[in-house]
């Protein structure tokens, strides 16, 4: 687990500027997840009721559709519905920075109002009228729809991988860290103590040394 | 930040009773039944630059490799809606996986 450093001053330096790098990306890293999560929860809100909203509207017209084409048939209705082209349905398209995330936004271009029905009236049924009126009314909200979707689901990957960063920061680049220089600053003390022990030593070595010396010489006189 | 670009366009790509209502409106459309149809269709209005595709629930599960290919990039949106059979919750699975993701846990 330990992992191989060189227990030098050096390094031991570089260790420490890297974990305060680390420390500062962790707080910041965990704050850009916390307002992501925020935004996220708004922007969630918002798709839930849409959705809710289009996929009750778009079943009804579905449903609409079916019944006129119980009543006209098959062939007839896809003929009706085969004209192209009654009102023009386009969107604007921007971009919007959340958080760093680069998300489309979606405008409705003309509303989707629908100046009439492009095919005759003569051998369609009614319920188709209302099927297609309906559907351009829903336009705007399928397109909003399609924008908060899309947001919701890049925030959440954004918001997944920022996640995956701050725990690896968390739970293994720091603590690892902190384990190289806690090994380093232990190492070199105990370079440091061998070293004083070393030096009291041949302290000891030279006192006596001195002190024979002083002894023969003041033992000499006396012979 | 923002710069808008006009005239985005838009597709539904689904079977043809749940299309062709959309063609009244003047969206483009595209009838698919299979997923080769449906993923080579995907990958044509792709490159066509076209910002919003809607896709039917029931097309959409046979093509995850493609969602998941697309969700990264900015453009387009892929969106399943509900089809002429009505929806079979492919879209609110996908809110919740969302949350799932971004939170960790379900949240209800």
């Amino acid at each position: 687990m330990a992992i191989r450093v060189n227990p030098t001053r050096m390094e031991l330096t570089r260790l420490k500027k890297r974990l305060k790098t680390a420390v500062k990306g962790h707080k910041l890293l965990k704050d850009k997840r916390d307002e992501m999560v925020r935004q996220f929860m708004l922007y969630i809100r918002r798709n839930r009721e849409l959705r809710a909203e289009v996929e009750e509207a778009l079943g009804r017209d579905m449903k609409r559709v079916a019944i006129a084409s119980a009543r006209m048939g098959d062939a007839a209705i896809g003929e009706a519905l085969l004209s192209e082209a009654g009102g023009d349905v386009s969107v604007t398209v921007g971009e919007r920075n959340i958080m760093g995330v680069t998300v489309p936004t979606f405008a409705s271009q003309g509303g989707g109002q629908i100046a009439d029905l492009p095919y005759s009236f003569a051998f369609t049924s009614a319920e188709l009228d209302g099927a297609v009126l309906d559907l351009a009314d829903l336009m705007p909200k399928l397109i909003e729809l399609a924008q908060v979707e899309k947001t919701c689901s890049m925030l959440a990957d954004e918001i997944e991988k920022t996640r995956r960063r701050v725990n690896a920061l968390e739970h293994v680049m720091i603590p690892e860290t902190q384990k190289a220089i806690k090994f380093i600053t232990m190492k070199l003390e105990d370079n440091e103590r061998s070293n004083v022990t070393r030096l009291m030593k041949v302290k000891d070595m030279i006192l006596k040394e001195q002190q024979q010396a002083r002894q023969q010489y003041t033992v000499q006189p006396n012979h | 930040m923002s710069q808008e670009k006009q005239g985005g366009k838009m597709a539904v790509i689904g079977d043809r009773e749940s299309v062709m209502l959309f063609r009244v409106l003047g969206v483009q459309t595209v009838a698919a039944e299979t997923a080769e149809e449906t993923a080579r269709a995907i990958h044509r209005l792709a490159r066509d630059g076209c910002s919003i595709i809607y896709l039917t629930e029931a097309l959409a599960r046979l093509v995850p490799e493609e969602l998941a290919r697309y969700q990264a990039r900015t453009c387009p949106a892929i969106i399943p809606i509900p089809g002429s059979r009505g929806s079979d919750g492919f879209g609110k699975e996908q809110i919740q996986s969302n949350i799932y993701k971004a939170v960790g846990m379900d949240l209800q």
